[in-house]
């Protein structure tokens, strides 16, 4: 009797392992193109150390933070409209 | 395929092991309610998770363990009984019998260990909210929906492999998995670095960090069942197909 497991063992892990590469390329690629895939830089030395004297200070600066995060929302929303 | 061969078949299990496998249940409770009971009721102490493990590693050899020891081989081999009939009742044995016994063992276990450390300690579940038999129970369930499926995967992986080698399956699954793994992840690790190369331009490829929004098909609601379905037909054909080879 011909011995057919590990024939099949080894046609399955390379159907699968093709199968794994090429439906990775064209999901990355179709992806990419559609701008499904975001591939952004994001700039390396973007973190900053904040220094603050007492409670005041950080609440007015998270109001700060705030108005300018609702102001380029705004921005974003009218640049989309 | 006749079913009173399977009968027969099961029965001659059972009249081999079921000290064993009383045994085993006991050790599983014991364990349990130990852990528990040492842990001082952590719900976190999630046993049967960790029963479930071991039992899907192990306990599909244990039909097929005659099939491991060179004396023992030829006369299984030699049962007068189909392939097919042998696969089905370890299918069984597998699939309701160990499932049912050890649930069981890990319910009983947990319950004995709620009732001891809630001798001694009547506060202790109060800590993660949990105020009764019931609610801590509830609590215990480990696996909900395509993780039941994951589960029987995992067990129809280990009995085509208790099939497959010839000695020490456990070990040698576990060899097979890490190597089969390793090679994977390097081909797709390799097959993102190609894409990338090829897709990004090179201005935002070099420097700085980025940010990937992927979203693929396997990360779908219906993926997981879809595959995990497809793998336990696969080890159980496959399994048959070893055990006629290995009879011939």
């Amino acid at each position: 009797m011909k011995k057919y497991t590990n024939k099949i063992l080894i046609i399955t892990a390379i159907v699968l392992l093709l199968g794994m590469v090429i439906g990775y390329t064209i999901d990355f690629q179709t992806g990419y193109r559609s701008g499904r895939i975001k591939y952004e830089k994001i700039e390396k030395d973007s973190t900053q150390v904040l220094h603050f004297n007492g409670l005041d200070e950080i609440e007015a600066y998270a109001d700060s933070v705030e108005t300018s995060q609702g102001a380029s929302q705004q921005n974003e929303s009218s640049t989309e409209n | 395929m006749n079913i009173n061969n399977i009968i027969k078949l099961i029965k001659a299990y059972f009249y081999e092991n079921w000290r064993n496998d009383v045994i085993y249940s006991f050790g599983i409770m014991a364990a349990l309610s130990l852990i528990m009971t040492i842990m001082s009721g952590s719900p976190l102490v999630t046993g049967i998770k960790i029963a479930a493990v071991v039992f899907m590693v192990y306990y599909p050899c244990r039909f097929y363990s005659k099939l491991h020891q060179p004396s023992s081989r030829i006369h299984f081999l030699m049962t007068p009984v189909t392939n097919a009939e042998k696969v089905v009742t370890g299918m069984l044995l597998t699939n309701i019998y160990f499932v049912a016994g050890i649930v069981l063992s890990v319910l009983i276990g947990q319950i004995l260990g709620y009732g001891i450390v809630n001798m001694y300690n009547p506060d202790a579940f109060a800590l993660y909210e949990i105020h009764n038999l019931g609610e801590f129970l509830e609590m215990q369930i480990p696996i909900h929906g395509d993780g039941v499926l994951m589960f029987f995967a995992g067990i129809s992986i280990m009995f085509f492999a208790a099939i497959y080698f010839k000695k020490s399956p456990f070990w040698k699954l576990l060899l097979a998995g890490f190597i089969i793994s390793l090679v994977f992840g390097a081909i797709m690790a390799g097959t993102e670095w190609l894409n990338v190369l090829l897709a990004v331009p090179a201005e935002i490829r070099n420097g700085g960090y980025y940010k990937v929004e992927h979203n693929i098909v396997t990360s779908s609601n219906w993926f997981p069942y879809v595959a995990y379905s497809v793998v336990i037909v696969y080890f159980y054909a496959m399994s048959f197909l070893r055990m006629r080879e290995t009879e011939a």
